[in-house]
């Protein structure tokens, strides 16, 4: 169980990314669903990923003694998912939003456990751009 | 605001509103590293990442001023840029006069310097630059683009290897969460200037 604020702050910032990877499992298999031929199997590529990555999540979730987040029953389409471009925002908007979650893990860690967030950032970010988005100065922030 | 109120309706049981860290105020930091408060432990941090994205910003400058054609392009860029300035360092302006921007014995001078190439190099032709990926039909007016795009995104991928770095050394986790998403940011920059050199055909 988590003990102490700091604990519980990065407990936190893990279940939000645990939340935020089965958001973005859903979202690449529902892209994936619209897109065709490299594009899809980008999506498919990236839905292993965050399969990998949830599941990474989970796992230090448990250590820490707790139960991670499950994904939701459903979710709800930000817009229509309907054809080639709406994919491509999803997978966009979905990688944006995993940067900034990444983080929100990056600052509740320790110094010296901080990389594999910001790597994770990074690579979101990056993801983001190669689905279209354009570049921001705090990428998926408010 | 659309792309949080989708992370929220997506992933809403995690609370990700409630994940900001540290909700203490910052210190107010200072630029230089010799007037860092002994209040802000991260005084000199901040200093260091507050030079090396004023070298950016006189980067982009003089990108922009050897290549008004990719003015479009380059200001967003560089005005992300100055939030990151804005972000680590709020008492720091851009100055207009990029000489008076970077600070000497920047830290972080080398994120300016293998950026923009100099007129000079700008208006020099494939043919003389002997450039390997200059190819027979490269105009003249396309090296000097494709060496102001290539040098920029050597730069941000400079800037995104010492704000990762930075992040590991920040104490307050506010000041690891702007810098963690500034190299994101940068990871995007370099990105797109490959894309755009990509797209341009130079």
């Amino acid at each position: 169980m988590a003990t102490s604020d700091s604990d519980s702050f990065f407990a936190d910032a893990l279940q939000a990314a645990v939340a935020g990877e089965h958001a973005a499992v859903w979202a690449s298999g529902r892209a994936a669903g619209e897109l065709s031929g490299g594009s899809r199997l980008q999506a498919l590529k990236e839905l292993d990923v965050h399969r990998r990555e949830r599941d990474e999540l989970s796992q230090q979730v448990s250590a820490l003694g707790s139960q991670p987040v499950d994904a939701a029953a459903a979710y709800i389409e930000p817009f229509p998912v309907d054809n080639p471009r709406a994919a491509r925002r999803l997978m966009a908007d979905v990688n944006e939003a995993l940067a900034a979650t990444y983080a929100d893990v990056a600052a509740a860690s320790p110094p010296a456990a901080r990389r594999v967030p910001v790597a994770r950032s990074v690579a979101a970010a990056v993801r983001a751009i190669e689905w279209g988005a354009e570049p921001e100065a705090f990428p998926g922030a408010p | 605001m659309e792309r949080r109120t989708f992370l929220v309706l997506t992933a809403s049981a995690a609370g990700l509103a409630g994940c900001t860290p540290d909700p203490e105020p910052e210190p107010r930091p200072t630029v230089a590293p010799s007037t860092a408060g002994p209040a802000d432990p991260d005084g000199q941090l901040r200093a260091r990442v507050a030079a090396g994205e004023l070298g950016l910003i006189a980067a982009y400058r003089s990108a922009i001023e050897s290549n008004h054609g990719l003015a479009g392009e380059l200001e967003p860029l560089m005005a992300d840029h100055v939030a990151h300035l804005g972000r680590v360092a709020p008492g720091t302006s851009a100055a207009s006069d990029p000489s008076s921007a970077a600070p000497s014995a920047s830290p972080s001078a080398s994120e300016s310097s293998a950026a923009a190439p100099s007129a000079a190099e700008s208006s020099a032709s494939a043919s003389t630059t002997g450039e390997p990926g200059a190819t027979p039909t490269a105009t003249p007016s396309t090296t000097p683009r494709r060496k102001t795009l290539t040098g920029l995104a050597e730069a941000e991928s400079l800037a995104l290897a010492e704000r990762t770095s930075a992040c590991d050394s920040a104490q307050s986790p506010a000041l690891a969460r702007d810098l963690c998403l500034i190299a994101a940011s940068e990871a995007q920059h370099a990105q797109a200037l490959l894309d755009l050199r990509k797209g341009l055909g130079v």
